[in-house]
């Protein structure tokens, strides 16, 4: 069936919870464009030109439904002082931890994002994708969200060790940690929106059921999730990497206009708390799918749309990445199952 | 103070995660002339079980397991130094998170773990090299490197450890066991790194490796 309206048209529709003409299809690629432009992911991370070139190269490929302006979201730690350490075959990981323990939160400090050169470029590669696809194609921004850029500050061990002290001590600490990300998570969340992104992800890795209780999500996460959310000024995603279904209520209270979820997430379930409220994203199993054959993606994508009737849902991996080990042809059979989808 | 009541007293602790409370267990039963290799055989050992089927049942989330396992590392260190015999290890594992990773919960559970099933423990910590999990398992004459990931690709390049280890004729005297949740996500990857097996989590690690080295 030929697609009636654009990507962005398409986007609009399922996040404002009408019918689109088929499922947006969202397969995150941000490392595939360096195969593209025969260049070490390094080389194309580092600038912003080589990195919005690869995405558009990616659109014009697979013909899917948004470019993602952001090549990596640990790029936000440079704001507080870290280095950045490549790799052959992923996404790059610091260097060393900015803070050696979690009372040296007490003297975070985050610098302007606009004035951060690693951050420039990111902020050019949406400049470049804006002038190339704005209006047609969702321009998607990311951010670690608050609550969990701590912990990639100080180690996850140190953020858990702080959350589980005596309040006495750690409320102090944490309280001015969480002031400081999350101002510095809207900085540069809007910084992304005006240089041309449409909506943000938040990447929210110790705020998932995995990680925390629905109590603790409740004291800890969601307050200064809402906070962010509030004042980002442009729709927002967010996404727990790990289960999410027991706090999809509490996130859709938020303002945020999608989520994304975990493979282990029964999307049946997550779709009935979600219908008419917040947009599902997800959940194919992002590292098993570098052995998936494209039959076996056609049959997870038609799972996924049958427990979804393809309403308030985007076709996507969890994670969300595809891994680089993930074959064309596969990602292929994503989007084109996505295309022959005809909702009831 | 007896041991049954330490003990049941231990494990409300751990499900409280009163960590000062944990401490102030062990000093009172310590205070009371329990032995201190018994709290461990019948006190601390019974409430890892306790964690551990919460774990296999997975009716706990990531952060509570680990600060559970925290309690129990505490009240481990301060039983050891007094027991009257340091006990003997069964046999001695070296454990880190690969290199570029610094995703350090699950590794810190799986040594705890480790080290309340009787293993020395010698924990390098986070993103460690490949070379230097090989160099500390032969100076520590260990019999296994347990290496955890979060990433897949800071977990594909463990493979390296692989190739030291045979490139060094290492590879009967030291197992190489994986774990992390790409190797749970996806669980033919282990082979791809070319590992002696993979854990799903700090349980089956620990029967793993002592299946693999033939310890009891």
């Amino acid at each position: 069936m030929a697609d009636t309206l654009t990507p962005l048209e398409r986007l609009l529709a399922t996040v404002t919870h009408k019918k689109p003409d088929r499922p947006p299809v969202f397969p995150v690629m941000l490392m595939q464009g360096a195969r593209e432009l025969g260049l070490s992911l390094e080389e194309y991370f580092s600038k912003g030109e080589h990195y919005a070139h690869g995405q558009l190269r990616l659109l014009e490929k697979f013909g899917h439904d948004c470019v993602i302006g952001v090549p990596h979201v640990v790029e936000d730690t440079v704001a507080f002082g870290a280095t950045l350490m490549y790799f052959r075959n992923g996404p790059p990981s610091l260097g060393k931890m900015v803070l050696r323990e979690a009372k040296d939160a007490r003297k975070l400090t985050a610098a302007d994002p606009k004035k951060i050169p690693a951050l420039q470029e990111t902020l050019h590669a949406l400049n470049i994708l804006a002038q190339n696809v704005k209006g047609r194609v969702p321009i998607i921004g990311a951010a670690v969200a608050p609550f969990s850029l701590p912990s990639l500050l100080m180690g996850a061990e140190a953020w858990v060790d702080l959350l589980f002290s005596d309040p006495a001590t750690r409320d102090p600490i944490l309280a001015h940690a969480l002031a400081v990300t999350r101002d510095f998570c809207i900085a540069w969340a809007n910084a992304q929106i005006e240089a041309g992104a449409d909506a943000i992800v938040l990447a929210d890795g110790m705020a998932s059921a995995t990680m925390i209780t629905r109590d603790e999500f409740m004291q800890f996460a969601l307050p200064v999730i809402r906070e962010t959310i509030s004042q980002i000024k442009g729709p927002v995603v967010w996404e727990g990497v790990g289960s999410v279904l027991p706090v999809i209520d509490l996130i859709a209270e938020t303002g945020a206009a999608g989520i994304i979820l975990d493979y282990h997430d029964d999307l049946a379930a997550a779709h009935q708390v979600a219908a008419g409220k917040i947009t599902l994203i997800g959940n194919f199993n992002n590292i098993a799918m570098r052995r998936w054959s494209p039959e076996k993606m056609k049959d997870e994508v038609a799972r996924a749309l049958a427990a979804t009737g393809g309403m308030d849902y985007i076709v996507g991996a969890q994670g969300p990445e595809i891994p680089l080990g993930v074959s064309d042809e596969t990602i292929r059979a994503m989007i084109e199952t996505t295309k022959n989808f005809q909702s009831a | 103070m007896n041991l049954e009541i330490c003990r049941q007293q231990f494990l409300e602790t751990l499900i409280a995660l009163d960590q000062d409370r944990g401490k102030q267990i062990i000093e009172d039963a310590l205070a009371a002339k329990l032995p201190a290799e018994e709290i461990i055989a019948h006190v601390v050992n019974p409430a890892m079980d306790d964690v551990s089927a919460r774990q296999t049942n997975l009716d706990i989330t990531l952060s509570r397991m680990y600060i559970m396992a925290r309690i129990v590392e505490t009240a481990l260190n301060r039983l050891l130094l007094a027991v009257p015999r340091p006990p003997v290890p069964r046999a001695t594992v070296v454990i880190g998170t690969a290199r570029g990773d610094y995703h350090g919960l699950g590794r810190r559970l799986v040594a705890t773990f480790m080290r309340v099933a009787g293993f020395k423990v010698v924990d390098l910590g986070l993103s460690v090299e490949n070379r230097q999990f090989v160099n500390m398992a032969v100076s520590v004459k260990a019999q296994a490197i347990l290496a955890s990931a979060l990433l897949v690709h800071t977990a594909e390049e463990l493979v390296g450890i692989r190739d030291i280890l045979r490139e060094r004729k290492l590879e009967n005297e030291i197992k190489f066991i994986v774990g992390g949740a790409p190797f749970n996500f996806d669980p033919e990857f282990w082979t791809q790194v070319r590992a002696d097996a993979m854990a799903r989590n700090a349980t089956d690690a620990v029967a793993t490796v002592r299946q693999l080295i033939g310890v009891g």
